[in-house]
């Protein structure tokens, strides 16, 4: 940005004459930044320190606080913990059935949409809503829906003669309700995603394909497909690492029952930190818990990066 | 940029560092009797895959730069031939 | 795309529309429902759809169960945490996208943190929180445990990340030859942003505070882990309606829609840019 040789400026407020320039570019790109980066980097470090520091201690808060280094026992203890890596198994189990459902059904309906001619606005409207809600409130009126003897669901389902499962209670059942709640809130957005994806694709490959009379499966698998798998990543990542990190639905559907069936590694967290205090425990499987999180990111983040061209990635 | 790579493989070697020790932790020091053992000998592991991860990153960063520059004196001769 | 516009293929098409629409709708038309009709008409079975609407499940859950404190709760840390922001983010978001400081990488690692395990950094922050709250600092300045100052800060927090990449799309969608034109004129730097940039990226920094808004809004699990009484939002106000008596269900569905229903205004005006919004400014719908 060459302004150091500068015309008469027309407003004779605007520049302090000093030598030279006053700020070079860097310092004033670097004077921007920091006070997001600041805040950023001083409370999501923070926390991370003071959790390491918490994991290698004695943390029982019923019992007077913090106290006593332990080492590596907390580490011990939390790997060896029966609770945790159920609840791992119950997360994993959730995030694969949650996302592949929503991402099928959701890009099945982005292409539906796609090719309606009328209405699109009122449709995208409307698929929306849910997405405006707050799971957590949302999730509490389904509990109602759910229920067995007032619920809509059973209701409906008694009308069509299906079997009326015990939404809440059932073990076998209950991690599927909360899956399906899962399903009604983020498959719109997969739609929606996909369905810009789908609507940003250059149109000439396709003409091209319809003028060489290529069959419909044919152009889907070898042309739609390729060209939407950046947004079809994008869409799988973003749902994946929310999906992970599962609290809401199950705090207010199911509360981790019955038993702990539905208990994700999120609630498990809480319970072993805030009901029963042992922040020792909480802070340890939080820490691995974001262990995790940053090398799937890591493995993730860069292709997706890639994908969208960005200079992040360039190494 | 240099600092962007180095910081690249630093980082990947910490995460290689603590995933041996919560690997070790889990699968290996049952097998020992005595923990300070497999502590001392988790430790080891862990730094030396750790330094290997590094150590491979900077030879890769040398290879790099070196290939860089052999292309950099190939264009420079080009161009003097071109004189 | 293909154009076979056969008659009972659109009709199916429509069809499947109508049907995923329906139950994506339903559930939020149930509680609106649920929310008008008299206590004797809820808990009953089979479910009853013809019914006299009544507020008295409004009145309640206003007046009775203190719902009103606790949408003043969430209105007052939404707007605030918003606006800093906002602030912070823009500023940010300039610089990263016109500069490209970092080159990239610190975004990347902004990014990164917005991946992390919210659990991770709330049972930190409630240790934090209840420390300097104990502290004279703390009980000065209004910051602990069930204070609205505390919820503030995790959402500024919380938020930010999310801003800055959202805003950093916004940014580079601004033509820079109108900010070297009026470099050119002689204005510096912070004139430039002030009088050129701003005015130009003001719907995109509007969309993204709306968005920021909507996600402190209905956020949870900070609200429910960092407050008890005197600060407690909607979204864990909600639940109080469980008594011992069993859980009333008018007014759980008043509360909700009370929660819900501003919500859904800002989302229908900001319809256009959810996708942007939601895929963090990567794809722009």
């Amino acid at each position: 940005m060459a302004s150091t040789s500068m015309s008469t400026p027309q407003d004779t407020r605007s520049v302090p004459k000093k030598q030279g320039r006053a700020m070079s570019d860097a310092w004033f790109s670097v004077l921007l930044i920091l006070p997001a980066m600041i805040i950023i980097a001083f409370f999501a470090l923070y926390p991370l320190f003071y959790a390491i520091y918490v994991s290698f201690q004695l943390a029982d808060l019923t019992a007077g606080g913090i106290k006593g280094f332990v080492g590596l026992d907390n580490y011990r203890t939390v790997l060896f913990d029966k609770f945790f890596w159920e609840s791992v198994r119950t997360t994993l189990f959730f995030t694969f059935f949650a996302v592949s459902i929503e991402v099928v059904l959701g890009t099945f309906v982005a292409f539906l949409i796609n090719g309606a001619t009328v209405a699109k606005g009122l449709i995208r409207s409307l698929l929306i809503l849910p997405l405006a809600t707050a799971p957590a409130v949302t999730g509490l009126f389904w509990r109602y829906l759910y229920d067995t003897q007032f619920g809509l669901y059973n209701y409906f389902l008694g009308l069509l003669g299906l079997p009326q499962p015990n939404w809440l209670g059932d073990i076998n059942v209950a991690l599927w309700a909360v899956i399906m709640f899962d399903i009604w809130l983020w498959m719109p957005f997969v739609a929606l995603i996909v369905l810009a994806g789908l609507q940003a694709l250059p149109k000439e490959p396709f003409e091209a394909a319809e003028l060489d009379g290529a069959p419909y499966f044919r152009v889907l698998r070898k042309l739609t497909f390729p060209m939407l798998k950046p947004v079809l990543f994008l869409v799988i990542i973003l749902r994946t690492i929310d999906a992970l990190r599962l609290y809401d639905a199950v705090a207010v559907l199911t509360r981790g029952g019955p038993g702990s069936t539905t208990e994700t590694m999120t609630y498990y967290l809480y319970r072993q930190g805030l009901v029963f205090f042992r922040m020792d425990y909480a802070s340890t499987m939080a820490l691995l818990f974001l262990y995790a999180v940053v090398v799937a990111a890591l493995f993730a983040l860069r292709p997706l990066l890639n994908m969208f061209g960005c200079r992040a990635a360039a190494i | 940029m240099v600092f962007w790579q180095m910081w690249e493989v630093a980082f990947q070697a910490f995460m290689i560092f603590i995933g041996v020790g919560i690997i070790w932790l889990r699968f290996i020091e049952p097998l020992f009797p005595s923990q300070q053992t497999s502590v001392i000998l988790m430790i080891i592991t862990a730094v030396g895959l750790a330094a290997a991860r590094i150590i491979v990153g900077i030879r890769k960063v040398r290879q790099e730069r070196r290939a860089l520059q052999a292309q950099i004196a190939t264009l420079n001769q080009t161009g003097q031939e071109a004189k | 795309m293909f154009e076979r516009r056969s008659t009972p293929i659109e009709i199916l098409r429509y069809g499947l529309i109508t049907i995923v629409l329906l139950w994506t709708v339903f559930p939020i038309a149930w509680l609106l429902v649920t929310s008008l009709k008299p206590a004797n008409d809820i808990m009953v079975s089979p479910p009853r759809f013809i019914f006299t609407p009544t507020l008295e499940n409004y009145v309640y859950a206003m007046g009775k169960a203190n719902f009103a404190m606790f949408i003043g709760n969430t209105l007052y840390v939404s707007l605030i945490s918003t606006f800093f922001v906002v602030i912070l983010a823009s500023l940010a978001a300039y610089s990263f996208a016109r500069y490209n400081v970092g080159m990239g990488n610190i975004l990347f690692f902004i990014l990164t943190t917005k991946m992390m395990p919210a659990i991770a950094v709330v049972l930190p922050f409630f240790l934090i929180f209840r420390d300097i709250g104990a502290s004279p600092i703390g009980e000065a300045l209004g910051i602990g445990l069930d204070k609205r100052a505390a919820l503030v800060i995790s959402y500024t927090i919380f938020n930010l990340p999310f801003a800055i990449w959202l805003m950093v799309s916004f940014f580079q969608d601004i033509p820079t030859e109108l900010e070297d034109s009026a470099r050119l004129n002689g204005y510096n730097r912070l004139q430039v942003l002030r009088k050129v940039v701003l005015p130009l990226a003001a719907p995109g920094i509007a969309v993204t505070a709306i968005f920021c808004l909507i996600f402190a809004w209905n956020e949870f699990l900070f609200a429910y882990i960092l407050t008890r009484d005197a600060a407690r939002t909607i979204t864990v106000g909600v639940e109080s309606f469980f008594t011992l008596r069993g859980i009333l269900w008018g007014p759980v569905a008043a509360a909700a829609a009370l929660s819900v229903a501003p919500m859904l205004f800002f989302v229908l005006i900001l319809q256009r840019f959810m996708v942007r919004g939601l895929t963090f400014g990567a794809v722009r719908g």
